[in-house]
């Protein structure tokens, strides 16, 4: 018997014996942040995190541009369902998945770029100070684009106190809060400026940013607040850097071999990443009907340009009675973020703006303008006068810019922008074609449930309103 | 570790029996025959002991055995389910034993958490199923053959859909984001049963469990209180089906074999309008839209004219399905002697859905080896292979959108023979994918006992669960459109579960009045579940790659590994380690006292909360041993037990309470860090307080037997995942829910009458009826819209049950101009759609359930049926919202009763193209109301069957012992006021959270299928 004990002891206390171990067990694709994030590397590991999200799974892959889309007024929504017909009804709710995941989504990259912030101090000088610019860089561009689909935009309300979107700096778990357009504004720019002072000259792979990424967003943060002074200020540094030339034709925006207009870019990797995933599962019209399908009335506008070879950007024989955009329609594509051909349209019309204080501005903002016609044209004979006057340039470029980034999702910002324009001259503030005014309440998305039931005094959005 | 923890038991073992195996004792042989006292019928597997002891065998089919038996052995007990145990003094050798029937169950055997009881001793709540009822319909998977059978176990078989999986709650549900199902355990191993491995494919969720051969299954117990379900601590709280497979019995080497052909069909056809009809609404939506003169080319969806529409009339339904068939094959054996006993089973299946190209093939092949090295000392080994090729269609492109978008007015080829493409074309995808999922699943387990003095047992098992998992797609290049051409895709994963368990059993009986067993365990199990970061993909290739193309697989494979893009990795990672405890006292056969206690750690739990303690107590008063019923004659069983305890359930991913990164993502050649989640030190598992009451009794020599049972359970520290802000970058975030609770509270009543018991006919029916009321008590400070079922329009709200509608009520079409009038939150008729008038309405649970048969013998004949039911609860049609407005969808006849023209009085609003027409709506989506919310009562004839017993005089003389021949129907009647598809409905799920609120909640789900089946089976 005594043995028996012993051995039952023993056999007992063997499964005793500390299973502390034992019960640590983090999955491989589940390391701990302790085990992950130790190294300078790491650190610019969770950055290059960002961009990927930016064009690989979220955002720019095509989600923001869609649903900007849904909301203007270049699409025929009957044959829209589900979500995607409730934006672009124009009276979003929180049911809205697809738009809560984009939300939700953007905010992760800011998430991702908080946490390399706050361990901005495992990178070593002289990288550190580029590896915060670009950080910083990345969270204003998401800023910037929740603040643009989600509150009015600047000009809405005076002193632009009207609600924004939750700035988030940091990963702390806190209650969200709807700061001020201003609020949200000033951070973008705050962001924006550390990140040119910080970044380097130029970054020839145009995949991380340099100081011309910082300031062509800040030439379009401020042309979006009709800013125009400094909107020209950076579009003209951008464009004189000399390093983006202005491309012969229209087929290499959305190309597998890419662009050279890009100032910012995902590089298309086949097999391992592929960015732009949603713009050819929504828009292109490749193989089937896409969702997003141009209404006749749009494609009547452009083909009113004789010559205009933009035209081919709209295809209406493909699919019987569907108008799609085409380009997206190769089966993968670089995907540029920020463009030259966006700032020469954007110096060209603030060159316009500032004409009375910067007569030089104008001649250049004509010039600027050309260079998209003849493009478009493949010759000079639809080119502005040089003697046109800033009227008309404005003019000529509002309208090349919705021609030349149609399906791009930029259309929607200007139905806002030039709708807050702070010159009643130039405002227009029922420039959407479906004749909603800009400011209508449906205009932008609702907020996602979840802040609401984070913080019960969260300021929801109105719904609807708009037809 | 787990590996190090079993070699380390093994080890102690080893040295616990070189300690004490030198203790053998003199022996000597007894022998006999054991018969049925009533029909003289030799009776094998007898259960042959001697008392007190480990020692024992069972009888041959001769009903022979031989026992060796210590010298001072006094009793022999002999034991067999059916009959009343027997006990002889071991004054001879020889032994003619004669077994009396008993007349109710309460002897049965059961299996509890590692053990068995006898029925009467059970103080916990378990309903045992018989291997042989878990086998009798062509079910997707052996746990969805349970329905009706055991009584608060509510199954909704999934769809028609080949090995899709099955919802099992039992005793309702008290979880939110945790997973509701039970806890399921084959000879002792907690399997994996996890229909989100694959997550939502193809409008199904993956079955592991299909794979597992349901001619294995000895018996199936379902414990359902934490009196019985306690034993297993942190993941007991959904309760635990315990499923035992057969193992040899004594005897010469006896084979079963059995074939089954059927016949498979939908168990209904929806009934959609045709082509024309469908223009002519389309038309009619035009006109209510305030258009005049023909529909416009440019409102008829796939871009065809008026003239083409109308022409065309394909019945997509007819393309995508099928009259499937059955094909199963089954062959076993068993043999044993005083050494050595083994059962093999081997199957072979391949049971088509009524779904075009849809089939499960099953392959399975098992061997249970029990073998005595001494009276002490016992082996037994586990093993089993199963593989399950489930051959796949996605609904959404078959038999979904023959549903909904493939539209009767599509064609499938266009006139130059190309395929349409303008639309969804079913036949398109049929001919140009493949897409299939095969697991290979082995099962194995060797256990040691020994038994070092009397009464004590020590045991220790080391198990493994290990599945391997292909899901293979392949497109042609004409799917594809790609000019890389077809396309061949695998999605490989890789699962593998050890568990080591050790036992120590010891009875104490110090008087005959007073019983002791207690039972001492540790257990350690650890899951892992690997894949490869991504689809493993080859282009060009014509074939799929399990067809003949391995190696082209292989290449890719070695190629993505190489060049960073894939790697595999552990995605699941998680362990068990526990100590558990269990006494149980019966004092004068009569007062019966359980006590048990567990404590799990787990690595799902956070820094803070490790460990967990689960105590149970329970008790049972065999009434009808005491003087006052024992002299009622009626009477001849009753006993009360009760039982109160705290269960937990673990069911939640591994990983998430600290916070985490993953980089599965290449960019500019570097992997990228990827946060996962929300970290939540404090994260542990939700609990269950249980408390149980039970009544079993039979009476009139069991002309009438049953049980009733109470129980009350209260969920607290619900899991929970979602709800956080959603501009932290998350919108889900692991936490245990502040001030929750869910209350379950229900009774049960099973009672089974024999009418007739004669020796040449028989007749008797039975079943069971469970009430269930669920209400969630308190959630906190959540909203109305935190907490939703997925992909369906469910909430969970306080005051109402788990999986209530948030839904505006509708009213009826105004007379008028045909648009809908609602109601708003005061009850007030209004025509504008606003979400805000949405109330908690309708609920996905019933509020009764279960299941009647019948039995009906004659002579060799036996007719059976079952019929299970619902009573109470909501379907709500998800998908019927598009189904009458827009253009995009086809029209379920039943919508057809809808206003036309003013004045008109229907069911349903206009038709309109454009529901923004609709005041308030926004979109299809947001067109929720109780518009769509149905009534839930079915009744179903779940099983029909006839057999024919071959009689002895026709056999005899040949190889065959007995054999049986079955005609069997299943789901070949229901009656239900649902106008849908199917009453009954599990459909494809989100997550688990969207598992627990949303059964019932239909989107496009297909049928079930009913079946025709005839089957023989032949003992020789």
């Amino acid at each position: 018997m005594k043995k028996l004990y012993i051995a039952l002891t023993l056999v007992v206390s063997t499964f005793f014996l500390s299973c502390d171990k034992f019960l640590e067990r983090p999955p491989e694709a589940k390391i701990p942040e302790e085990e992950a994030l130790k190294t300078e590397d790491d650190v610019v590991r969770v950055l290059y995190g960002c961009f990927f999200q930016m064009g690989v799974n979220e955002m720019y892959n095509g989600k923001l541009q869609s649903t900007a889309e849904y909301l203007a007024d270049h699409l025929n929504g009957s044959f829209l369902t589900g979500k995607a017909q409730e934006t672009f009804n124009r009276r979003t709710t929180i049911f809205n998945t697809d738009n809560n995941f984009l939300y939700v989504g953007i905010y992760n990259i800011v998430y991702r770029a908080n946490k390399a912030l706050e361990k901005i101090e495992l990178v070593s000088e002289p990288n550190r100070a580029i590896v915060e610019g670009r950080i910083k860089m990345v969270r204003a561009i998401c800023h910037f684009e929740l603040a643009r689909m989600w509150s009015f935009n600047p000009g809405y309300s005076e002193a632009n106190a009207h609600p924004g979107i939750p700035i988030r700096l940091s990963t702390e778990v806190t209650p969200p809060v709807r700061a001020s357009v201003k609020e949200v504004y000033d951070q973008i720019i705050k962001d924006l400026k550390e990140a040119e002072a910080s970044l380097p000259d130029f970054d020839s792979d145009r995949s991380l940013g340099d100081k011309n990424t910082a300031r062509a967003f800040l030439a379009k943060v401020y042309f979006q607040m009709n800013n125009f002074a400094d909107a020209y200020h950076y579009a003209d540094l951008v464009i004189k850097s000399g390093k983006y030339p202005l491309e012969p034709t229209l087929k290499t925006r959305y190309s597998p071999e890419g662009t050279a207009e890009s100032i910012l870019r995902i590089k298309n990797l086949s097999g391992s990443h592929e960015p732009g995933g949603t713009l050819r599962a929504t828009m292109s019209g490749r193989n089937n009907p896409p969702a997003a399908r141009f209404t006749q009335g749009f494609y009547d506008f452009v083909a009113g340009f004789p010559g205009d070879n933009r035209i081919e950007w709209l295809n209406n024989t493909r699919h019987t009675n569907v108008i799609y955009v085409t380009k997206y329609d190769s089966s993968q594509f670089e995907l540029p973020i920020i463009t030259i051909t966006e700032m020469y349209l954007t110096r060209a019309e603030a060159g316009g703006e500032i004409a009375d204080t910067n007569p030089a501005a104008r001649t250049t903002g004509i010039e600027d303008i050309n260079r998209i016609i003849e493009r478009a044209y493949g010759n000079d004979s639809r080119n502005l006068p040089s003697t046109a006057s800033a009227d008309l340039l404005i003019q000529t470029a509002r309208t090349q810019r919705e021609i030349e980034l149609m399906g791009e999702g930029d259309r929607l910002h200007q139905i806002a922008r030039i709708g807050a324009h702070p010159n009643p001259a130039r405002r227009n503030e029922l420039l959407d074609r479906r004749g909603a005014f800009w400011n209508c309440p449906g205009f932008i998305l609702q907020f996602p449930d979840y802040e609401r039931n984070a913080n019960v005094n969260f300021q929801m959005n109105v719904e609807g309103g708009c037809l | 570790m787990t590996a190090r923890n079993l070699t380390r038991m093994l080890a102690a073992f080893s040295l616990l029996l070189a300690l004490v195996l030198p203790a053998r004792a003199q022996q000597r042989t007894v022998s006999g025959t054991v018969t049925d006292a009533k029909t003289g019928v030799p009776l094998q597997g007898v259960s042959v002991s001697v008392k007190n002891s480990r020692i024992g065998t069972t009888t041959g089919a001769d009903g022979s055995f031989s026992l060796n038996v210590p010298a001072d052995s006094r009793t022999l007990v002999f034991s067999f389910v059916g009959f009343g145990p027997t006990e002889v003094p071991l004054t001879q050798t020889s032994f003619d034993i004669q077994l009396e029937p008993v007349v109710s169950s309460f002897e049965e055997v059961v299996v509890i958490g590692y053990g068995t009881q006898r029925r009467r001793d059970v103080t916990g709540a378990v309903s045992k199923v018989g291997g042989d009822r878990v086998n009798t319909i062509p079910a997707p998977s052996f746990e969805a053959a349970l329905q009706g059978k055991a009584p608060g176990v509510q199954v909704i078989q999934a769809s028609g859909l080949a090995g899709s999986s099955s919802v099992i709650r039992i005793r309702g549900i008290g979880s939110i984001s945790a997973g509701g199902d039970p806890l399921y355990v084959i000879d002792g191993i907690p399997v994996t049963s996890d229909p989100f491995l694959r997550s939502d494919q193809g409008g199904m969720n993956l079955n592991p469990l299909a794979a597992i051969n349901p001619n294995d299954i000895e018996s199936v117990e379902v414990l359902k209180d934490a009196g019985a379900a306690g034993i297993y601590g942190s993941r007991g709280a959904n309760g635990v089906i315990l499923i035992t497979t057969k193992r040899g019995k004594s005897g010469k080497p006896r084979f079963n074999y059995t074939n089954k052909l059927g016949v498979v069909m939908a168990s209904n056809k929806p009934d959609f309008v045709n082509g024309r009809e469908f223009v002519t609404l389309l038309q009619e939506a035009w006109e209510n839209d305030g258009n005049t003169g023909q529909l416009p080319a440019a409102e008829i969806p796939g871009g065809l004219t008026y003239e083409q529409a109308i022409a065309n009339n394909t019945d997509w339904w007819d393309i995508v399905t099928q009259k499937g068939f059955l094909n199963e094959h089954n062959l076993s054996m068993t043999q044993g002697n005083d050494k050595l006993k083994s059962y093999v089973g081997a199957t072979y299946s391949r049971n088509e859905s009524y779904i075009a190209r849809n089939f499960y093939q099953r392959m399975a092949l098992r061997a249970n080896i029990d073998y005595r090295f001494s009276n002490q000392f016992k082996v037994g080994l586990t093993a089993a292979y199963n593989r399950g090729i489930n051959n796949r269609i996605s609904i959404w492109e078959t038999v979904a959108a023959a549903m909904s978008d493939a539209l009767p007015i599509f064609p499938v080829y266009n006139e130059d023979s190309t395929y349409f493409r303008g639309g969804k074309n079913p036949q398109r995808y049929l001919d140009n994918t493949k897409y299939r999922n095969t697991d290979n699943r082995y099962l194995g387990g060797l256990t040691l006992e020994y038994s070092p003095v009397k009464n004590l047992t020590l045991k220790a098992v080391g198990s493994l669960d290990y599945l391997e998992s292909n899901d293979d797609q392949w497109e042609s290049g004409e799917w594809t459109s790609d000019s890389r051409g077809p396309i061949a895709k695998r999605y490989p994963i890789w699962l593998t579960n050890y568990t080591t368990t050790f036992t120590a059993n010891y009875q104490w009986n110090p008087t005959s009045d007073h019983k002791f067993t207690f039972l001492l365990g540790a257990e350690t199990q650890e899951s892992k579940t690997k894949n490869t970061s991504g689809d493993i993909y080859a282009w060009g290739l014509e074939q799929p790659f399990y067809k003949g193309r391995q190696d082209v697989y292989k290449d890719s494979l070695n190629t993505f590994l190489d060049n960073g893009s894939r790697r595999k990795q552990v995605i699941d990672n998680w362990t068990f380690n526990s100590f558990f405890a269990r006494i149980n006292y019966t004092l004068k056969d009569r007062y019966v006292f359980q006590a048990l206690a567990r404590t799990d750690g787990s690595s799902k739990f956070g820094e803070n909360n490790k460990r967990g303690f689960f105590p149970a107590v329970s008790a049972a008063w065999v009434l009808s041993e005491e003087r006052v019923f024992s002299d009622i004659s009626a009477i001849d069983n009753l006993k009360l037990r009760a039982g109160y305890g705290i269960v937990g359930n673990a069911n939640f991913p591994a990983g998430e309470y600290y916070y985490s990164y993953s980089d599965p993502n290449i960019y500019l050649g570097l992997p990228v860090w990827s946060p996962n989640n929300i970290g939540n030190p404090n994260l542990k598992w939700e609990t269950l307080r249980n408390f149980d009451l039970g009544l079993d009794f039979s009476l009139w020599n069991s002309i009438v037997s049953g049980e009733l049972a109470y129980y009350r359970k209260v969920t607290v520290d619900q899991l929970l995942n979602p709800g956080v802000s959603a501009s932290l970058g998350f919108s889900n975030a692991w936490r245990n829910l502040d001030n929750g609770k869910i209350l379950n509270e229900g009774v049960e009543l099973s009672l089974n009458l024999k009418l007739v018991d004669r020796s040449d006919w028989k007749f008797s029916v039975g079943g069971n009826i469970s009430r269930n009321y669920n209400e969630v008590l308190s959630l906190g400070s959540l909203g109305p819209d935190a907490l939703q079922g997925g992909y369906n329009d469910t909430r969970i709200a306080e005051g109402y049950p788990v999986g209530t509608n948030l839904l505006i009520r509708y009213m009826r079409p105004d007379p008028a101009d045909g648009l809908p009038i609602w109601l708003d939150k005061n009850g007030k008729e209004t025509k504008t759609h606003n979400l805000d008038h949405r109330v908690l309405v309708g609920k996905v649970l019933p509020d009764y359930m279960g299941g009647f048969n019948t039995s009906l013998a004659y002579h060799n004949f036996l007719f059976t049926t079952l019929w299970t039911y619902v009573i109470g609860g909501n379907i709500y049609d998800g998908s019927a919202k598009y189904m009458n407005v827009g253009n995009n969808w086809n029209v379920r006849r039943d919508f057809l009763d809808r206003w036309q023209k003013p004045g008109d009085i229907a069911k349903y609003p206009r038709y309109t193209l454009n529901i923004a027409g609709y005041p308030g709506l926004s979109n299809n989506d947001n067109y929720n109301s109780t518009m769509f919310l149905y009534d839930a009562d079915y009744l179903r004839l779940r099983e029909v069957s006839l057999s024919y017993r071959l009689p002895g005089s026709l056999i005899s003389g040949t190889f065959i012992r007995d054999a049986r021949i079955m005609v069997t129907g299943m789901n070949l009647l229901t009656f239900t006021k649902y106008p849908g598809a199917d009453p009954e409905i599990a459909r494809d799920f989100q997550n688990a959270q969207d598992r627990n609120m949303s059964p019932n909640v239909t989107y496009l789900t297909p049928p079930q299928s009913k079946s025709y089946m005839l089957s023989l089976n032949i003992n020789f």
